[in-house]
């Protein structure tokens, strides 16, 4: 082996592709993660990340993280399988929205929108991978103590950090119980509001392994269209034809 | 194999690697692609033009990218200390990433001078901790107000109070809970005067060392005794001593600001760290190590270790350390072993008895039996390395300095050197030059005073060659394995020694001891011997916490130098910083000389660390009542219970500072009984920002500002190979009430608390001019801004190191990004006039960067590391043969090897094992959980809401045990696992089980961070309210009281002797059904 | 309907109304933050309950499509009861479902902004409406005639009512009732493929769902009609024996030989249903098994072997095996069937949504809502009880007072 001295995190090469897909044709832009499994270090930041950035609810989740022993002792190993939306390129969950609250757009994000959404959840139900959850109005913050004056309180707390709900689609929403996106599926959308920004999605970015790639899949220049091509990537549950534009790589 | 993407490009080994100019590093203009301004897509939603479909629907509310919302500092949420941005949405913490300038959350990190417009939408990582950060900040169960017990210590009834009062009541104290009179500080704190202090000092010296009658002493100072803490054995030194201060985590600046407060201020010695339930062993095994010979004597190690260069070693054993859930730490680490491992630019193995998060990515996981495993491996390796000719013979005959700069080596060890064996072929001391009857030479010391050079001997061929370590210019190499006589003296040289020691067993036989299968071992001995200097060993915890911690650390510190990897690219690296309090020339401010008219602190410490027993008059013969450490300090465990057996003397007040030692430490139930006992510990004062596990106990809790509010300099890591200096400054406007302590209004934190203490006691360091006329310690900043400034200006005495100065636009961002912060804490003319005009650019580059750091691949030259440590390592310690064990009165084992535990303090093994105690208990870090501090964090509960009893499929089948079915853990000390709080409340230690194939039979492992019984786990009451519990908090269990006792001091677990650590993972326990 | 039961009947419909009304209070002010099913069972017993409603309602259609399509004469006397009762199933339908949607105000116009027809749900929506629409009015047509010539003798509210809906009308002429009869008959007819579309779609609803073997069937719909006739069969039986007048043992003949009809769809249900366990048992399927395993022997196995086999299939088999000439065994058979028959609605609904579709996901980012674990909790039961006490009050009040359980349009003979 040679030596070698890292030039360059590939967070700032994603970086880079994200800022020449949203310099270029808007029309060329499919947006893909590769999640390469053997970097994948079981850390759950990507989980928090997620949870932090779009201030989710107790019981929604855009991406947990699964984790798994394999093997017998003393030959054992553990593999971790971060689960966001897989972003289905033919996706089942879109069909059976009633209201057309969720939707593919054109750059290939399966959104939902708050304002149409009426939490039938058949969209849950259809999702072969459990990616939505839907939002019942619950608070972390709920259960802790109402005291207030000397210990900081519920109420103190809940409102410095959970009662304003984050710039999901880069909107504001009301404030947290006073409409949606609460009594909505929700679910990853890929961080529209950062992209838009050119900022990576925060679960990309907070990537301890640097398991997580993201960009333009259609873009033969971007990293994530030469992960695509490994032979070590695969679709989750492929067989059911959802043909995700997340990939894994073994 | 070069990576598709170029991430890496193929270096050439010939040529130096630093250097700006080198064509592999991309220009920061081009780094990033794309414009400053908003251009494209986004530039057109920004500007409201037709935006493309996929966007439509977006809104502009998303203000996090913006740069003036953004303030870049260091997390706190484990110590890792990762770089952070913090996010602010009116005037909130909204999102807490990583910072990119910084080094812990990118490999490499983006250059210095990227503007940091740029830098706005550029984030590194942080781990889960970090991203759930705002949970600490807005606790629920965050404590605002200053609490005072209304209750018996531990009863959890507290009243609160306004500051003012209570710094009032803890200086002059009174009948302050109506049980009778407290002494306040200032009836401690008694010795004020330099002149008395020194020759009370002096004179106590030469009566510990037998140069002065006791009775001479006292006519002597027959005035002055008053201050002392025993007139008959004025070595205890002042009344001063008497109050002590305990902390667990604290870091730079803070530190400087609350040690100085004890040590030069009040003049106490009783200031003391946790090192030592952390990871003791591995610093004072590198202290050991890095004791240079300075005129004539074995000195001036720093606690310090080291740790891999972990982005350029080809193969790494991470022995007992787990970068990927825990270590210094996940987001510094991990990136570097992954692309590391799967990109092929590394191999990795673990030996760990629980296959780990890193152990399950590992080319070889060796599920290593806990008690004895660890020094087992190290002995098999050394005996391996050296009898298959593998180790690196050029380096370790290297005896001097000259001899290592000929071969361009970094550092030197005493492989080479010949030490005297005895009548019982034991190990002494050195051979030296006057064994042979050569001449001594006097020389002259740095402070002009002469000392006697006597020469270390090495043997070359059939010359013994006498030499100076330090010589620069005669390089001496010496045979690596010699046993022999020279004038009748019997020699071996220290590789010898050690071969020895390795040789007891066969290399199956170690392997058998340590569980372990040899034919993986002979594996693992094979690569690390096939890559150069770019091979290395990485200990942590799993290595340094057993009793004989000391001696496993240096025995595989000793397998690295097999290689001789210290310094090299790829090898072992340490940690280097920006000098910050301006001791050295040129900086723009000494900060350290602010005590002008203090008393120098003196005396034996209670915890009795870098004393050595049978030299004091508390020596009473063998054993002693408790250990003495004379090789370590910060020994957590030893400094309450000392105070509850009052040795060497009773403490009168205690300040605990961000520090829980009842549920830290292994066996930590025993502390509650002392610290519940008010005649042992008349005043307990606590610094805290809920009510914790410990405080609990305590008369008073000032509350405090949590990392994402406060300053602090983290300082770094030994894996960090940049020089960095990481900065950690006020994000947000802090949550506890503002107080006025001299005539300023602050924040009520640790400082304030602190600083109203000097003013009510007077003491020297603190107030008016004590930087200089019209230079004030009256704020926090009034140092910490000082200290940045020595860092902005660097280490270079004509400032050729000091950083760019921000430009208008930098200077911009960097008030309004401040624009949510009250006038307590930032007021920019303020400020400025702390540093001055002309330093405030700089500073502001600085701050607005969350610290200084060294780019990437400035940190490497010639293969090697350019802040390389380049010293002498010591791999054979004259001191520890020459000092008696305090409770044995046997001299210390001078060297590395294999010394079987678990062993009481004074060397006698337990073994709890027949008494049917059949399992070994081990415990290691989940990474959503640091320490007793983040169980409030509610979205790292969901991720991992409680930790199980996890055991081997074998245990479960052999016991009957499935997933789910409840156990209590009992061990020998704590036969009915539970913790009792002595307010009547127990805890039991019973949890979940799980099952599972990746960890050894025979162990049961369980993760820190649950079972709690306070911070919101209880109810507790104040001002005759009751505060609800929050069931979320109290789930899980702790198990760290059935950690084995020590059966000889009993009050305290069982600790290493010479590295100080708290044992983890050698106590026995037996599963009970529950 | 005997004049003691009915204020029983009342008192229970009234106290379920102000029993329910505290968990119908809880989750307008909170939303769905009282109930228990999560994001991994995202429906629970509220849409179990809709199911249980929609098999009654199609029992109840199917009377109708038999009455006046088919012009079966023996289920005359209880026609405009069915119409009726699909009226009142409807009700609760609607109100389950309403009260299940997270964004429950958003139904009233979201459906009609931008409907999906990708969506079956979109389609149950509109055939739903239809289905209302269609009984509504041919429950009108077919008691227009008895609200007109007795709007006279009603006094009070009662009268008011009789009053509105004749619409101003006096006289029921003969004119008059053969375009009603003609109305109804039309009605009738658009009903057919409306009710059996609605019918279908439900089971379609379920069976399009790819990753949720259980439903994802070509059975599926099959099995949805079979028990929905089952249900709806057995309920209406039942009815019959409470409501129809026993003149020449015209009841008991037309209880008896609907008892024969539910035996006959009571056994093909369980034949269906053995199949299906047992293909799904063959399959080997690890998801298939989990969720069989669940019905079988999960924490509610005494849903499926007490509730539904024991006292829903057994002892009515038992009844109208050997007791399939006593009108009374029969009712009580029939009465066993439909009020277990939630049973297997639950089992319907449940097992599919409690296996995680993800291995390991039981074990990652812990919350109730994302757990499989689910047990309808207070709030669900009282809601529901609140519900169907508004709707057995409406059931009660119609009949009582509305001419449906007696109308008696004497046949459809003239329009067919
Ligand atoms: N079972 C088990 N036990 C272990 C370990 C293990 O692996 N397993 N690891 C050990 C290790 S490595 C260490 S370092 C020790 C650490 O042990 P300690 O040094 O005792 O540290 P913490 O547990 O972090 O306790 C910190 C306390 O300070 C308080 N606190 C939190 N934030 C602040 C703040 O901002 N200001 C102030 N003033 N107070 C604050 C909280 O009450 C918290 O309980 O634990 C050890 N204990
Ligand atoms: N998530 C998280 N990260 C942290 C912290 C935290 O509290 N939480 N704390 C920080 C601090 S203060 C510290 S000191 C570091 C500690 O960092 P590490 O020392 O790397 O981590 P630990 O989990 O304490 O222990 C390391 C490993 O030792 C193993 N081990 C246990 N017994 C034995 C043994 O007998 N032999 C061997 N070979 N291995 C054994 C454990 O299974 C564990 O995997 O982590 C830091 N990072
Ligand atoms: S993963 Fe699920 S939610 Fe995401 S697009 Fe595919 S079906 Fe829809
Ligand atoms: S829950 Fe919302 S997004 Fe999902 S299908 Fe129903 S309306 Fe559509
Ligand atoms: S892309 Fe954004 S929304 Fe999706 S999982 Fe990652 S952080 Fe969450
Ligand atoms: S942050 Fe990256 S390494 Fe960590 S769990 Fe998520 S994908 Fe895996
Ligand atoms: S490892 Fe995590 S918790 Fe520790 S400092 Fe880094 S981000 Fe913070
Ligand atoms: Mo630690």
């Amino acid at each position: 082996m040679s030596r070698f001295l890292a030039v360059e995190d590939q967070m700032i090469r994603m970086q880079r592709d994200l800022n020449r897909a949203l310099d270029g044709d808007p029309k060329n832009i499919k947006w893909g993660m590769v999640i390469d499994l053997a970097k994948c270090i079981g850390c759950h930041a990507c989980t928090v990340a997620c949870v932090a950035e779009n201030k989710l609810p107790p019981g929604v989740v855009y991406r947990p993280v699964l984790e798994k022993e394999t093997g017998r002792y003393p030959s054992v190993g553990r593999q971790f399988i971060p689960r966001p939306c897989l972003h289905c390129q033919n996706p089942p969950c879109t069909k059976v929205c009633p209201v057309k609250a969720t939707y593919k757009n054109e750059a290939g994000v399966v959104v939902v929108d708050y304002k149409r959404c009426i939490g039938c959840r058949y969209c849950l139900v259809a999702c072969p991978y459990s990616a939505r959850t839907a939002d019942f109005g619950d608070w972390y913050t709920s259960g802790a103590t109402k005291s207030q004056g000397v210990v900081q309180g519920q109420e103190t707390a809940g409102a410095s950090y959970e009662a304003m709900p984050a710039a999901e689609y880069g909107k504001k929403w009301p404030p947290r119980g006073k409409g949606s996106p609460v009594g909505n599926a929700r679910k990853c959308h890929f961080c529209v509001h950062r992209l838009s920004v050119r900022m990576l999605p925060a679960c990309v970015t907070t990537c301890i392994g640097r398991a997580t790639i993201f960009g333009n899949r259609n873009d033969p220049n971007s990293m994530v269209f030469e992960m695509i091509a490994s032979a070590r990537t695969y679709q989750l549950k492929g067989e059911l034809g959802t043909n995700p534009a997340v990939y894994y790589m073994a | 194999m070069p990576h598709k993407n170029s991430k890496v490009l193929e270096m050439d080994c010939d040529k130096p690697l630093n250097g700006v100019s080198r064509r592999s590093f991309i220009k920061t203009s081009a780094l990033l692609g794309g414009s400053v301004a908003f251009s494209g897509v986004a530039g057109k939603l920004m500007a409201g033009s037709t935006k493309p479909e996929w966007m439509d629907g977006l809104g502009r509310e998303y203000t996090h990218h913006l740069i003036e919302n953004q303030i870049f500092s260091a997390c706190q949420q484990c110590n890792t200390n990762c770089g952070m941005k913090v996010k602010i949405v009116d005037g909130v913490v909204a999102k807490i990433d990583g910072n990119p300038y910084n080094p812990w959350c990118m490999t490499p990190h983006i250059p210095e001078d990227t503007p940091i417009d740029r830098a706005a939408t550029v984030e590194g990582s942080l781990c889960p901790k970090g991203q759930a950060g705002i949970q600490t900040l807005y606790d629920p169960y965050r404590i605002v107000k200053v609490l005072k017990r209304t209750g018996k210590r531990g009863e959890n009834k507290w009243r609160s109070i306004p500051f003012s009062q209570a710094v009032d009541e803890i200086v002059n104290g009174g009948d302050l809970f109506g049980e009778g009179p407290v002494e306040g500080l200032k009836d401690i704190v008694v010795l004020r005067d330099p002149a008395i202090a020194k020759a009370l000092a002096d004179d106590a010296a030469l009566v510990a060392s037998g140069k002065m009658d006791i009775d001479q002493y006292k006519s002597k100072h027959a005035e002055n005794l008053k201050h002392l803490i025993d007139p008959d054995h004025p070595d205890m030194g002042p009344k001063n001593n008497q109050f002590c201060f305990n902390w667990g985590r604290i870091k730079n600046g803070r530190g400087d600001l609350i040690k100085d407060f004890f040590s030069k201020a009040c003049g106490s010695v009783n200031y003391h760290g946790h090192t030592t339930v952390c990871q003791g062993s591995l610093y004072f095994a590198g202290m050991a190590m890095s004791d240079q010979f300075v005129e004539g004597k074995f000195t001036g190690g720093s606690k310090f270790y080291w740790q891999a260069d972990t982005g350029n070693s080809e193969f790494c054993i991470f022995v007992g350390a787990n970068p990927f859930e825990a270590n210094y730490g996940p987001p510094l680490r991990a990136q570097k072993v992954t692309e590391g491992t799967v990109d092929g630019r590394m191999k990795i193995a673990v030996i760990d008895p629980r296959c780990s998060k890193t152990a399950s990515r590992a080319w070889k996981w060796l599920p290593v039996e806990p008690t004895n495993g660890v020094p087992a491996i190290a002995m098999a390796l050394i005996g391996w390395i050296i009898n298959n000719n593998r180790h690196d013979k050029t380096y370790l005959a290297n005896a001097s300095k000259a001899a290592a700069k000929a071969d361009n080596e970094p550092t030197w060890s005493q492989a080479a050197w010949l030490v005297k064996i005895g009548a019982d072929g034991s190990p002494g001391k050195y051979l030296r030059g006057s064994d042979l009857n050569r001449p001594v030479e006097t020389r002259t010391k740095q402070d002009g005073s002469a000392w006697d050079f006597d020469a270390f001997v090495a043997k070359s061929g059939e010359n013994y060659i006498s030499f100076d370590p330090n010589d620069e210019n005669k390089a001496v190499e010496g045979e690596l394995f010699v046993d022999g006589t020279v004038e009748g003296i019997r020699v071996k040289s220290v590789l010898q020694i050690i071969r020895e020691a390795a040789e007891v067993k066969s290399f199956e036989a170690w392997c058998r001891q340590a569980g372990v299968n040899a034919t993986d071992l002979e594996d693992i001995a094979k690569e690390f011997t096939s890559h150069g200097k770019k091979a290395v060993a990485d200990l942590h915890r799993g290595v340094s916490q057993h009793t004989s911690g000391f001696y496993n650390v240096t025995a595989w510190y000793t397998v690295n130098l097999l290689i001789g990897n210290i310094g090299w690219q790829g090898g072992l690296c340490k940690a280097t910083t920006w000098n910050y309090t301006g001791n050295s020339p040129g900086k723009p401010f000494d900060v350290t000389k602010r005590f002008a008219g203090g008393i120098k602190a003196w005396g034996i410490n209670i915890i009795r660390h870098s004393a050595v027993y049978d030299k004091t008059t508390m020596f009473e013969g063998f054993p002693a009542k408790r250990t003495w450490y004379p090789f370590s300090t910060d020994i957590y465990q030893e400094v309450i219970p000392s105070i509850g057996d009052q040795y060497p003397y009773p403490i009168k007040a205690l300040l605990l500072y961000m520090g829980s030692p009842v549920y830290a430490l292994p066996s930590g139930h025993t502390l509650i009984d002392i610290l519940r006992d008010t005649k042992k510990l008349p005043l307990f004062i606590a610094s805290d920002i809920v009510v914790g596990e410990t405080s609990m106990y305590a008369d008073y809790i000032f509350p405090d500002t949590t990392y994402l509010e406060r300053w602090e300099f983290p300082g770094a890591h030994p894996s960090v190979s940049p020089k960095v200096f990481p900065i950690r400054q006020p994000a947000v406007a802090p949550l506890v009430e503002t107080v006025k302590v001299f005539g300023e209004e602050m924040p009520m934190n640790m400082e304030a608390m602190i600083m109203a203490f000097a003013e009510a006691l007077e003491v020297p360091g603190f107030g008016e001019n004590v930087f200089g006329p019209g230079q004030h310690m009256k704020r926090e900043e009034d140092l910490y801004l000082r200290m940045v400034a020595n860092v902005a200006f660097g280490d270079r005495p004509d400032g050729s190191d000091r950083v760019p100065a921000a430009g208008a636009r930098e200077m911009e961002i960097f008030e309004k990004a401040r624009k949510h912060l009250p006038k307590t804490v930032f007021d920019l003319e303020r400020w400025k006039s702390i540093v001055g005009e002309e330093m405030w650019p700089f500073l502001v580059y600085v701050l607005n960067r969350g610290g200084r750091f060294q780019s990437y691949e400035k940190a490497y030259k010639d293969n090697q590391l350019a802040n390389a440590y380049n010293k002498m390592v010591g791999l054979y310690f004259e001191k520890l043969v020459t000092t008696n064990n305090a409770m044995t009165g046997k001299p210390y084992h001078p060297h590395a090897d294999f010394v079987p535990g678990p062993a009481d303090c004074t060397g006698n093994l337990i073994n709890d094992r027949e008494l049917g105690f059949d399992m070994t208990l081990i415990t290691y870090k989940f990474i959503t959980q640091t320490k007793s501090r983040t169980v409030g964090n509610y979205w790292l509960s969901a991720v991992y809401p409680e930790n199980y009893v996890e055991i081997s499929v074998a245990d479960a089948r052999r016991m009957g045990l499935k997933y789910g079915d409840k156990v209590r853990i009992v061990s020998a000390s704590n036969t009915d696992g539970v913790w009792n709080l002595g307010s009547g409340l127990k805890v039991p230690m019973e949890g979940k089980v799980k099952v599972l194939e990746g960890i050894r039979p025979g162990v049961v492992a369980f993760s820190l961070g649950h079972g709690h019984w306070a911070q919101g786990a209880v109810p507790f009451e104040i001002d005759g309210k009751v505060l609800t519990m929050d069931k979320r908090r109290s789930k899980g269990f702790h198990a760290n009281a059935a950690m084995r006792v020590d059966p000889v001091v009993r009050n305290t677990t069982l600790s290493d002797p010479v590295g100080g650590s708290a044992v983890f993972y050698q106590s026995q326990v037996k599963l009970v059904k529950a | 309907m005997q004049q003691r039961i009915f204020p029983a009947l009342i008192v229970l419909a009234l106290a379920g109304l102000v029993i329910g009304s505290y968990g119908m209070f809880d989750r307008l002010v909170n939303g769905l933050q009282p109930v228990a099913f999560g994001s991994y069972v995202p429906w629970g017993l509220w849409v179990s309950f809709y199911l249980f409603f929609l098999g009654l309602s199609a029992g109840a259609f199917l009377v109708t499509i038999l009455t006046y399509l088919l012009g079966i004469k023996i289920l005359e006397g209880i026609g405009p009861l069915s119409g009726f009762m699909v009226l009142v199933c409807l009700f609760c339908e609607m109100l389950f479902i309403l009260l299940d949607l997270g964004y429950m105000s958003r139904a009233f116009y979201q459906f009609f902004l931008t409907p999906s027809f990708t969506s079956l749900l979109t389609w149950m929506f509109l055939l739903f409406n239809a289905m209302g629409i269609i009984y509504t009015l041919k429950t009108y047509f077919l008691i227009r005639g008895d609200i007109i010539t007795k709007a006279p003798d009603k006094k009070g509210i009662v009268g008011l009512v009789y009053r509105l809906l004749s619409f101003g009308k006096s006289q029921y002429s003969k004119e008059m009732e053969e375009s009603d009869r003609h109305r109804v008959h039309i009605l009738a007819w658009i009903s057919l493929p409306v009710g059996l579309l609605f019918y279908a779609t439900n089971g379609a609803f379920f069976a399009v769902l790819i990753n949720r073997p259980i439903w994802n069937s070509a059975m599926t719909p099959l099995l949805f009609v079979v028990a929905a006739l089952l249900s709806g069969g057995a309920l209406v039986a039942f009815l019959t024996f409470v409501y129809v007048k026993n003149g020449n043992g015209l009841r008991d003949n037309l209880v008896k030989y609907l008892g024969r009809a539910v035996l006959f769809l009571l056994c093909t249900f369980l034949a269906l249903e053995a199949m299906q366990l047992f293909v799904g048992y063959q399959t080997g399927r690890t998801d298939i098994i989990t969720s069989l395993n669940h019905i079988i022997k999960g924490p509610t196995w005494w849903i499926f072997w007490i509730g539904h086999l024991g006292i829903g299939s057994f002892i009515p088999l038992i009844l109208l095996v050997f007791l399939a000439n006593n009108p009374n065994a029969v009712a009580a058979a029939c009465f066993l069937i439909f009020g277990t028959f939630l049973s297997v609605r639950y089992n319907f609904i449940i097992p599919d949504q409690a296996v995680y579709k993800l291995e390991g996901l039981e074990f990652v980012f812990r919350h109730a809502r994302l757990s499989t674990d689910y047990v309808p909790n207070l709030n669900e039961w009282l809601v529901s009880i609140w519900i169907m006490s508004a709707g057995l009050l409406a059931f009660l009040l119609g009949t009582r007072y509305l001419p449906i359980a007696n109308a008696n349009f004497g046949g459809m003979n003239h329009a067919s």
